[in-house]
């Protein structure tokens, strides 16, 4: 009897330690192993303890922010789901961070909120990865330094409706979709690369601080890419609006540019003037 | 109770601890999205739905998406069509679709969205293979399709405008691999065949794109960048006989770079003085 026993919990346990099983309709469940994470399941949400959080379905509110980041060191996964907020009219976002550090948001879609992601304080380390900031009146915006934005795409509710990829202290921007805003992507110091830019009022990119502006791909509705604040400006290509210029660099010879292998196109100027310190490359257009 | 017992109770309750974090996709225990059971299937609303197994269907189109914002993971499996007719994935004028990691076989296009106003998708780890005339075709703008494959079929991976294809890899397209009409950025791709000589490109790009670190072999034309302005920066082309590497813009600003042409056919065409800026290139 004893020996019986033995045997069932051994194979009791060998089954219970299986691989995942798709289960039932409207379940994904890894087999036999608990829930990993806390799941948010209505709005608003504060999260207020490091640790991974996710969500499982669509979720919306009108009356405040979707989410609220109240603690460093948290992942955030929404699973491919949408959190919807009320208009981009609203004063609300759909993930609001305020001075916390090292916080991931990823993987799902924004829409309707006047900010899709922010941070406000001097929160650092952020990274937002794969997510789509759709119909916001501002894509992402992120106080602080050393922040990520990764395999995102931008597009606002209608056209001009001010900035779409913004990292107001240093970081990277790469890999990311943008359309349609008054500032396609703001900087303030790190690397832009990588990104398609498009149809964006007053500058398509916009860096300060000694900015790695690189192998972007632009077309203006008015400005291309401007490097106030000195930094590298290569190989990118830009069409320019007849009202615009397409590559502008730093017109302070206390920060030069370099300024080598881009090819600017369209009916407006080029290239700006930039200033004594600006070395200039071989560049088309 | 006994001891032993009592330790296989604790060894199972050990294997059956929490799954260990993973890099990419990761998906904790508990519900998660709409299963697509079989096909045809219409998705009529925002979300994330996925496949539980492979699925196949010859009537008509295999998933019709109607609504934005949705997700729709294959979770590594195959959606096979009747090799001929139809769509693997069709959509008409949404906004926001992601789709991905799985395969899409069998089909007149794999992924097909027909609207000119079809705005921000993303194709991510999808396989698209055997399908007659296109791999992927999405119209619109603001698209993006990152590290898939196309394999057969006609032409490969097809954006409209003002959109990204990078990493992704095209192999024996009866048509052009790669292809961004207006506005792209054309990174880190490999492109073989089809072979042959003619106007099929390995990768075309229409205008102001940036053409960057891809490699193509064996296409009558392996990058042509001849109808507008582009960079073309980093790549390296073997073009055999009776195929041309690279051909640019004789009339719109071209910036040619670090580029490496090889093989017994046309290395370079249409390089023009006062248009063409030509650095350091091999071949």
């Amino acid at each position: 009897m004893k020996r019986l026993l033995w045997l069932l919990a051994l194979l009791g346990a060998l089954l219970l330690s299986a691989a995942p099983v798709p289960a039932a309709d409207g379940f994904f469940v890894v087999g036999g192993r608990p829930m990993v994470g806390t799941r948010i399941s209505s709005l608003p949400y504060t999260i207020s303890a490091p640790g991974y959080y996710y969500v499982t379905g669509n979720l919306s509110y009108s009356g405040g922010h979707g989410i609220t980041v109240n603690s460093s060191n948290v992942t955030l996964d929404l699973m491919g789901f949408a959190l919807t907020g009320p208009n981009a009219s609203s004063s609300y976002c759909g993930v609001y961070i305020h001075n916390q550090n090292n916080v991931e948001v990823r993987n799902g879609t924004l829409t309707g909120w006047y900010m899709g992601v922010q941070e406000d304080g001097g929160g650092d380390n952020h990274r937002v990865i794969g997510i789509r900031a759709v119909g916001n009146r501002n894509g992402i915006n992120l106080a602080g330094n050393s922040h990520l934005i990764k395999g995102c795409s931008a597009f606002p509710g209608s056209f001009g409706e001010t900035m779409g990829l913004t990292i107001n202290g240093t970081g990277t921007i790469s890999g990311c979709i943008v359309r349609n805003f008054d500032y396609g992507i703001y900087i303030a110091g790190g690397t832009v690369s990588g990104n398609v830019v498009t149809n964006c009022y007053a500058y398509c990119i916009y860096a300060q601080n000694n900015t790695v502006i690189s192998h972007n791909s632009v077309s203006s509705g008015v400005n291309g890419i401007k490097g106030n604040g000195g930094g590298s400006i290569i190989g990118n290509i830009v069409f320019v609006g007849s009202l615009g210029t397409g590559i502008d660099p730093s017109a302070s010879a206390s920060t030069p540019n370099l300024v080598d292998q881009n090819n600017v196109s369209g009916s407006g100027t080029h290239y700006g003037f930039g200033n004594e310190n600006t070395r200039w490359g071989s560049n088309g257009g | 109770m006994p001891k032993k017992l009592l330790l296989v109770i604790l060894l199972g309750l050990v294997l059956c601890g929490p799954a260990a974090l993973a890099d990419g996709d990761f998906y904790p225990g508990g519900p998660w999205g709409t299963r697509i059971n079989s096909l045809p299937y219409t998705i009529s609303a925002p979300g994330a739905y996925y496949l539980g197994g492979n699925l196949s269907y010859t009537g008509g189109n295999g998933i019709t998406i109607a609504s934005d914002h949705v997700t729709l993971d294959l979770m590594g499996y195959t959606i096979t069509g009747p090799g001929i007719a139809n769509n693997g994935i069709y959509m008409n004028g949404r906004k926001n679709v992601e789709i991905r990691n799985g395969t899409i076989s069998g089909w007149e296009c794999g992924i097909y969205e027909e609207g000119a106003a079809g705005v921000g998708h993303r194709i991510i780890n999808v396989r698209v293979e055997g399908n007659k005339i296109r791999g992927m075709y999405l119209r619109g703008d603001g698209h993006l399709i990152k590290g898939c494959r196309a394999t057969g079929g006609g032409n490969g991976l097809h954006i409209e405008s003002a959109g990204a294809i990078t990493g992704c890899q095209v192999n024996n397209s009866s048509n052009s691999g790669i292809i961004i009409n207006l506005t792209g950025l054309i990174s880190g791709n490999v492109v073989i065949g089809p072979g042959g000589a003619g106007t099929i490109s390995g990768i075309y790009s229409g205008s102001t794109s940036l053409v960057l670190g891809n490699e193509v072999t064996d296409a009558p034309t392996g990058i042509s960048c001849k109808d507008g302005p582009n960079n073309i920066i980093g790549n390296s082309v073997t073009a055999n006989s009776g195929q041309i590497g690279i051909t640019v813009s004789t009339t719109q600003p071209t910036l040619l770079d670090q580029n490496t042409v090889m093989g017994n056919g046309t290395h370079y065409q249409g390089i023009t003085s006062g248009v063409t800026v030509v650095r350091n290139n091999a071949g």
